[in-house]
């Protein structure tokens, strides 16, 4: 097939294009073709090519576009006090941002620090005050138990129930080394204490089916498994780092006819989960309470 | 604290930076901003203006880039701002289309320019087209580099550059004939 040819107008339509460097490889082709065979539009060319640099060069030495040395020494050195003088923008360096954190986290922790200590001392403000604070406080902490507490009735469904445990619990000896010195014969103190409560019944009424360290939910607790009147009995106790609210037994019901009965104790959670009626669990809570906090500072837990 | 963060430090590196890169531009924008403008006063303005907005966002630049496209497309921002300030951005652009469309024929480049007939011609020609023609023949930006200076698509750029280098052949063309006949005469 015969290449068509560029003629004098489309060339012409493109030249400043060309001179521009800014066609495609293959038009640049045409065009040198086209300029090999018509000198009329080589001297066109050639006379935009120099005008081209005429106009460069007129406007490049123009005086009126000569910057004034007077004022390029005045800006570079206002550009350069304004460059080092402190900005906005300093504050958000990373530096200033990180330093500026940790003294928050300080203050923070400080003031938790601070709240745990009035815990301690037995200063804890009144949560059940009308003061909106306690009471968003007061509120937390009841979820927070309140959770706690469907973990301890998991926990008794999962492992002493139903041996549905995603970790193999360990022995308490074990535990006492690694999670705490009050799991240390937790079991011991445990087991005497319901044999003292249910001494009158039949001597077979209270039996240990199990006791050992256990992780539910990623709350580890020391879980011991009774049998008492022929019902499965979980005491678990586990760690908090809840504020100690009044000593009450606090109960609470689930679904599988499952109660559970619970205190708190220094920085402990006691928990006593079965099938017994409220009273009965009631019962244990209340001659656990005393032994296990005994329990707890003589190990120094 | 600026000091004490080693902050000042970098401070002076990053103007020792822009010193030497961004600076040494000073007069090139300035040749832009005089076209945009046609002041002394009012091109030194803009001029530095340009260099403070620069200096404000030099932790934005890329080393390895265009410094002078940088500075030329915050010039041209900063000239954008300044116009609708004055309510200059309502300028008659279709009437200024219609003229440079009305240029059927391809005036012939005359013979003989001097740089005077070559600035008298550019400053008819309007701002529109003479724009277009300063930045690619005279700053040599490509044409893609002068559509993202103006925000324009490349093809008006194109358009406008084929028109403004036709009108500034026929305005030297009309300046020289007059002039050659106010000789004669």
């Amino acid at each position: 097939m015969a290449k068509v040819v560029m003629d004098c107008r489309e060339l012409k339509a493109i030249m400043d294009s060309y001179i521009s460097d800014e066609l495609l490889v293959e038009t640049n082709h045409d065009v040198l073709r086209h300029l090999e065979s018509c000198p009329d539009c080589r001297r066109e060319m050639s006379d935009r090519r120099a005008l081209k640099l005429q106009i460069r060069q007129a406007i490049k030495n123009v005086v009126e576009t000569q910057l004034d040395p007077i004022f390029a020494a005045r800006a570079a050195a206002e550009l350069r006090e304004m460059a080092l003088r402190p900005r906005f923008r300093d504050v958000l360096h990373p530096r200033i941002l990180a330093v500026g954190l940790a003294c928050l986290l300080i203050v923070a922790l400080g003031g938790l620090i601070l709240l745990d200590r009035l815990t301690q001392t037995g200063r804890t403000p009144d949560l059940s005050s009308n003061n909106s604070n306690f009471a968003g406080l007061a509120e937390a902490i009841r979820v927070s138990w309140s959770e706690m507490t469907s973990q301890a009735v998991g926990d008794h469904k999962n492992c002493a129930v139903e041996f549905h445990l995603l970790e193999k619990p360990v022995s308490l000896d074990q535990a006492a080394i690694s999670y705490g010195a009050f799991n240390k014969d937790l079991d011991k103190t445990v087991t005497t204490t319901m044999q003292d409560l249910f001494k009158g019944d039949t001597p077979d009424s209270v039996q240990v089916v199990d006791a050992h360290s256990c992780l539910f939910e990623g709350r580890r607790f020391a879980h011991i498994v009774l049998k008492i009147k022929g019902r499965i009995v979980s005491v678990l106790v586990t760690d908090t780092d809840l504020p100690a609210g009044n000593d009450d037994i606090q109960t609470a019901h689930f679904a599988g006819a499952l109660n559970a009965a619970g205190f708190h104790l220094g920085h402990h959670a006691v928990f006593v989960v079965s099938e017994l009626p409220d009273a009965e669990n009631i019962t244990i809570a209340r001659s656990l309470a005393p032994v296990i906090r005994l329990h707890t500072e003589q190990v120094g837990a | 604290m600026v000091k004490m963060f080693g902050i000042g430090r970098e401070r002076e590196k990053e103007w020792a930076t822009f010193e030497s890169e961004a600076l040494p531009l000073m007069p090139d924008v300035f040749r832009v901003a005089y076209w945009l403008v046609r002041n002394r006063e009012e091109a030194e303005d803009l001029t530095q203006e340009t260099f403070a907005q620069a200096l404000k966002s030099f932790h934005r630049y890329s080393p390895d880039t265009n410094c002078r496209a940088w500075l030329i497309t915050i010039l041209y921002r900063l000239n954008g701002k300044r116009r609708v300030k004055l309510g200059q951005l309502k300028l008659v652009e279709d009437a200024e289309e219609q003229i440079a469309q009305t240029i059927a024929f391809e005036p012939p480049i005359p013979q003989s320019l001097t740089d005077e007939d070559i600035l008298r011609a550019i400053e008819r020609v309007p701002p529109k087209f003479s724009q277009v023609v300063l930045l690619t023949d005279v700053e040599e930006f490509s044409y893609k580099e002068a559509a993202d200076l103006l925000q324009v698509p490349i093809g008006t750029v194109m358009s406008r550059l084929h028109r403004g280098r036709r009108l500034l052949r026929q305005e030297l063309t009309s300046y020289v004939q007059l002039n050659r006949t106010a000789t004669d005469g």
